[in-house]
């Protein structure tokens, strides 16, 4: 059922280019991809990483969270949705399926940044390891973003109200844990030149995973590299951040099938 | 195959549904109607496992609706009065998809669909995108689409709304031919002439309280009210009127001498109006036609119904 939603999706104009994009990075791989540490002898590769994958997960963040927000939503707008409902699909094949077909639209987008990234270990700076770890933690963040987005989108009826939504939470996700910290900190008596010195809610930011993820990449490559750590009531390592995103996702997804049924019915109320 | 017992829906404060009672027979088709604000949407969305009752019971085929809504909804085909259409897809994607929805195997929908785009009358459109359709055919898709899984019961809310007078025929031709295969349909609407022509029973709702409901004959008898006769012959005109005005059943003659047509209302049940008949025929008249129009329902409507809401 899940294939039927993405197929009906039309992404065949997508899918070219996609493969395209893998046909390159298989070029490059054939056999060559340096995978140990050793591999690393200058540091351009991990910049250039470091630039590419900022922009791929901010396209990622954005274009998950927006697709999924707006998936159910759109479906309630054109009043297709009872339709749906009707149809013999439970709210798990549903819910599933337009999550596939968010994440099969975001990854198909970001394919083009597959050549770019997989070309970094030639560079030097970064192993093939290091890289495969960042797609995973992408993968995983995506699968949370996705969620979220899907949730929203069983919320509300309106697709403004939607993309509203999951704008504030992506900002609040992102930089309210931050806000929160310096409140904290000022309340606890920090000057405002030592507020960033303790972490309080911070540590569950996207942003500080992916900080702790290129603190790692640094700490691997340049000796005795020192990352900014400031005393945290939360210490994670972005796998550690990873896994608790990826049981977040989890807990949206079963919290949107469960309430999927019984709240579209409250809502007619 | 419908049973609704004591049905009450309540948003807040307003009581939509009161004390809703209702059975409606295999193979019937049950005309469900009532001003606009009824409850008649409200009902049928109960019905249609979308919306929980805030009491009583509600089975389709024996099936809870509330308990069990998901196997309520492979034996029922909704189609609702306002839906959306994927306008991107092509005629025969759309129903494929639908038809995949309903987990029909991949080697049965060619043909399963081929069969629904005969019936519903759009073969000729199998390959046009659904965004190009009339509203009359995406009103024939949609119902294409209710029929894709073979439901037993049909739920239409109303069906014909927004239809333009040959594709309120064509819509009145499609039900009657899914009635001829055994459905049982209940269907809504306003417009009673056209439920008139194909229901075999009906309901009247008004301010979410059932009226009056049963076998259309039955109704009309309850109820006392007349039935429309239109009668045509070929000679003696004076005879035949002479013999209507002469039957105190009979009232409201209206007489088109040029055409020799009569129109009469006439209290009276079926073994009368046989009479009727006979002995005009046994006096000379020549009868061409002897037709009960049956557009009692407005009549009924009128009787029974005060113009409340909800």
């Amino acid at each position: 059922m899940i294939f039927e939603f993405i197929y009906r999706q039309n992404h065949a104009p997508l899918v070219s280019y996609a493969i395209s994009a893998l046909a390159i990075c298989g070029c490059f791989l054939f056999g060559q991809w340096p995978y140990e540490q050793e591999a690393l002898h200058n540091s351009f590769g991990d910049r250039f990483f470091t630039v590419i994958m900022v922009y791929t997960i901010a396209v990622a963040t954005v274009l998950a969270t927006g697709h999924a927000a707006l998936s159910i939503s759109s479906e309630k707008e054109k009043k297709t949705l009872t339709l749906l409902r009707m149809s013999g699909l439970g709210p798990g094949e549903i819910v599933f399926s337009k999550a596939a077909v968010s994440l099969c639209f975001t990854v198909f987008i970001l394919l083009p940044a597959a050549p770019l990234i997989t070309i970094c270990p030639f560079l030097g700076g970064i192993s093939g390891q290091a890289i495969l770890k960042s797609l995973l933690i992408l993968f995983v963040s995506l699968l949370f973003y996705i969620s979220a987005g899907i949730f929203i989108s069983i919320l509300f009826k309106k697709s403004y109200t939607c993309i509203a939504f999951a704008t504030a939470f992506l900002l609040i996700l992102h930089f309210g844990f931050f806000i929160i910290d310096d409140a904290i900190s000022y309340a606890s008596g920090a000057s405002y030149y030592s507020r960033h010195n303790y972490r309080y809610l911070s540590a569950f930011s996207p942003l500080e995973m992916w900080r702790s993820f290129f603190d790692s990449i640094q700490a691997a490559v340049t000796p005795n590299y020192k990352p900014f750590s400031p005393e945290s009531y939360f210490s994670l390592t972005s796998g550690e951040s990873a896994a608790i995103y990826f049981g977040a996702a989890v807990i949206l997804f079963y919290s949107g099938v469960k309430i999927f049924e019984n709240y579209l019915k409250w809502r007619e109320n | 195959m419908i049973e609704i017992k004591n049905l009450y829906k309540y948003y807040g404060n307003l009581m939509a549904v009161n004390n809703l009672n209702l059975f409606v027979e295999k193979g019937e088709i049950f005309g469900f109607i009532g001003p606009n604000g009824a409850g008649k949407s409200t009902t049928i969305k109960i019905l249609s496992t979308l919306l929980n009752p805030s009491a009583g019971l509600c089975k389709i085929n024996g099936i809870n609706v509330v308990d069990e809504p998901y196997k309520v909804r492979r034996i029922l085909g909704y189609m609702p009065d306002l839906f959306g259409l994927y306008e991107e897809l092509k005629v025969f994607e759309y129903l494929d998809f639908f038809a995949a929805c309903h987990k029909i195997p991949y080697k049965d929908r060619n043909a399963i669909i081929n069969d629904i785009l005969e019936l519903t009358d759009l073969t000729v459109k199998k390959d046009s995108p659904v965004g190009g359709l009339s509203r009359g055919m995406k009103q024939r898709l949609c119902l294409a689409k209710t029929l894709i899984h073979d439901p037993l019961v049909l739920v239409l809310d109303e069906p014909a709304s927004g239809l333009d007078p040959r594709g309120r025929v064509e819509m009145r031709m499609l039900l009657n031919e899914l009635r001829k295969m055994g459905k049982t349909i209940f269907v809504s609407s306003h417009i009673l002439t056209e439920l008139a022509d194909f229901c075999t029973s009906v309901g009247i709702i008004e301010a979410g309280r059932l009226v009056v409901s049963g076998r259309i004959e039955d109704v009309v008898k309850s109820q006392g009210v007349n039935r429309h006769i239109k009668l045509k012959i070929i000679d003696n005109v004076e005879l035949c009127e002479t013999i209507l005005k002469s039957t105190p059943e009979i009232s409201n003659i209206e007489a088109a001498v040029l055409e020799k047509v009569f129109t009469f209302e006439m209290r009276a049940d079926d073994q009368a109006l046989a009479d009727l008949l006979r002995h005009l025929i046994h006096n000379g008249v020549q009868v061409v036609s002897f037709y009960d129009k049956g557009g009692n329902l407005e009549d009924i409507f009128m009787k029974v119904t005060k113009g409340q809401v909800s």
